[in-house]
């Protein structure tokens, strides 16, 4: 089987096919005779495309896929990633001939149920964030940030106002200050307090008559929800600034309270964490966005409406920041969230966030002996530790998630966020078991051990892995990112030599 | 790997001149920044040893440095000094997918 772990490009032999075709009933014509010359490749430009057969391809991407390391497979605790259970019933209606075979080009009166569905998703989102209408178009969340800092900036413009500022936490996701740059805002920072969590004093400085809009995920980031969102949410909007929501940890609030509850003018959603849509590899996700009444007349168009009893695109609002994606956002990802809505129910999504916050002080507990502990309050959905104390042994953060790696799990989120020296950022989720959260933190505790009494096995991870210690400095420095036949052929020469 | 640690004139006159707590040494450490990448920024700290550090003489000075952080060192490192912005210590890097500062 050594073979399927060969590139592609090594199984490829000249003239191998993965296809068939039946006897060709007309004459064949050279191509080299009929096309102008300028348009045909010599040997050199010719694209070089693998030549394999079909159970060749097969083999070869299965033993790829088989590598991977994926929540099918095994715990992921990545902090501020939500890595829970997608559940299979949303592939099954996702693959439904009436929504994977539809095309946003139809006529409108054949694709009812399309827009039926994402009408209703509209309208279960704005009860989930207490928000008065939803965008779906947004493609993940840090585009929903961008699309929510274009309706600021057109807000205070259409009120003949010119704000600039946008203050962000230090605690923030890296996409929020961003986002604001890139919606050409000035970024603010404003500190934690020791306890992790906005120094209110600290945004009363801040704040002032150019501030266009707080940004501010709760919780946050430390998994911390902020005590005093009330009295934030005032100082800003007393200054006549708008609250942003970084709704992608609603996974510790879903059905307990809301945006809109705490104040907020804008959230948006990260479905790919929160409602059990795909998530990582860079595949399509959605960050859909809600709004206010007041900023209603500037969300992207078309707006799927309610026209009687069927289902328009309506495009007639004149202040909107206009379209942000193309069609109606990453539809099949829409259906697979409006599913997990469905099949949950109001409840189910109000046990999601209680298990999610049981499980996440249930692991903390576990491991608060074992490593520093820079919050101790109760935390949300995920908590975050300190490598110091193994630091002054001379082992890092980075060894230990390597060494998580021989366990079978995927490590935390390491570094981040970077008010936490050596951070470990841990979020289980509500999907795993006691009895899965038991051995990961058993693995945990006997990393600690190891660090203690034995660092060297640590240092030296992952010993079980399908390659070993990664050279990271090289990778850093010299990055080979594209495959050449030529660098390959030396580089086998060089292993030969050698 | 051989490291060669070498100190501008500034730097050493600066070091000289710290004055350092009992049990605690110049270390060049690695200071990483995480999330999605990683970016590795090397610094001079004033700490205590660690237990598997490596120690540098240069000009009757010690200088620890980590398993750790020697990985990432390049072979040849050099400290300067300057009052803005106080040590400067050899190549820093960012491995990283999506290079802002983290995220
Ligand atoms: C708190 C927070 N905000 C924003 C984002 C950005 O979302 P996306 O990666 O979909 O752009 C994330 C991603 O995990 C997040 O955790």
């Amino acid at each position: 089987m050594v073979e399927y772990n060969d590139l592609i490009f090594e199984i490829s032999r000249p003239g191998r096919v993965g296809y068939s075709l039946p006897k060709s009933d007309v004459e064949s014509v050279d191509l080299q005779e009929k096309l102008p010359k300028h348009l045909i490749r010599d040997e050199e430009e010719a694209a070089d495309l693998p030549e394999v057969s079909e159970l060749q391809l097969v083999r070869h991407y299965t033993a790829l896929s088989n590598k991977n390391h994926g929540i099918d497979n095994g715990f992921y605790p990545l902090g501020s990633c939500t890595m829970k259970y997608n559940p299979k019933i949303n592939e099954d209606i996702a693959r439904l001939p009436g929504f994977s075979r539809i095309h946003p080009y139809q006529q409108a009166e054949t694709t009812q149920g399309a827009f039926e569905l994402l009408y209703n998703l509209q309208e279960e989102l704005a009860v989930i964030t207490g928000m008065d209408a939803i965008s779906l178009q947004p493609s993940a969340g840090a585009q929903g940030e961008w699309t929510g800092l274009m309706m600021v900036r057109a807000y205070h413009e259409q009120k003949g106002e010119s704000r600039n500022k946008v203050l962000v936490p230090d605690s923030a996701h890296g996409t929020n200050p961003a986002s604001a740059s890139v919606a050409g805002f000035d970024t603010a920072t404003i500190p934690s307090d020791e306890n992790g969590l906005v120094d209110l004093e600290e945004l009363k400085k801040h704040v002032d008559s150019d501030t266009a809009a707080l940004m501010l995920t709760n919780p946050n980031t430390l998994g911390l929800f902020e005590t005093e969102i009330e009295e934030i949410a005032k100082v800003v909007h007393d200054a006549g600034g708008l609250l942003y929501y970084d709704g992608a940890n609603a996974n510790a609030i879903l059905g307990k309270t809301t945006p809109g509850a705490m104040g907020f003018d804008i959230v948006h959603l990260n479905l790919h964490k929160t409602f059990t849509t795909p998530h990582g590899g860079g595949g399509p996700g959605a960050g859909p966005v809600g709004v206010k009444e007041d900023l209603i007349p500037y969300l992207p168009v078309p707006r799927i409406e309610k026209d009687g009893e069927s289902y328009v695109l309506n495009s007639d609002y004149p202040l909107s920041i206009g379209r942000v994606k193309g069609y109606h956002g990453n539809f099949g990802i829409l259906v697979r969230a409006y599913t997990y809505i469905r099949t949950m129910g109001a409840e189910g999504l109000s046990e999601v966030s209680e298990g999610a916050v049981l499980h996440a002080n249930y692991l903390r507990k576990r491991l608060e002996e074992h490593f520093e502990s820079p919050y101790k309050q109760l935390c949300k959905h995920e908590f975050v530790l300190s490598g110091s104390r193994q630091k002054k042994l001379g082992v890092r953060t980075l060894d230990m998630a390597k060494r998580l790696l021989d366990f079978g799990y995927h490590p935390p989120t390491i570094y981040f966020p970077l008010n936490v020296e050596e951070g470990l950022m841990i979020e289980p989720t509500e999907t795993e078991s006691k009895e899965t959260m038991d051995a990961f933190a058993d693995a945990m505790i006997q990393i600690a051990k190891e660090v203690e009494e034995n660092p060297g096995i640590v240092l030296e991870a992952p010993h079980t892995t399908v390659v070993g210690r990664l050279d990271e400095v090289q990778a850093a420095r010299k990055p080979i990112v594209r495959y050449t036949k030529e660098k390959d052929a030396q580089k086998k020469k060089d292993t030969v030599k050698a | 790997m051989n490291l060669v640690v070498t100190l501008t004139e500034s730097a050493l006159d600066k070091l000289k001149t710290t004055e350092i707590k009992e049990e605690q040494y110049p270390r060049i450490d690695a200071d990483i920044a995480g999330g999605c990448g990683i970016s590795v920024k090397f610094t001079l700290v004033f700490d205590e040893p660690r237990r598997n550090d490596s120690v540098i003489e240069y000009d009757g000075i010690q200088i620890h440095i980590d398993l750790f952080t020697k990985r990432y060192l390049d072979e040849e490192t050099q400290i300067d000094y300057n009052d803005e912005q106080g040590f400067l210590v050899g190549e820093s890097f960012a491995s990283s997918a999506c290079a802002i500062e983290l995220h």
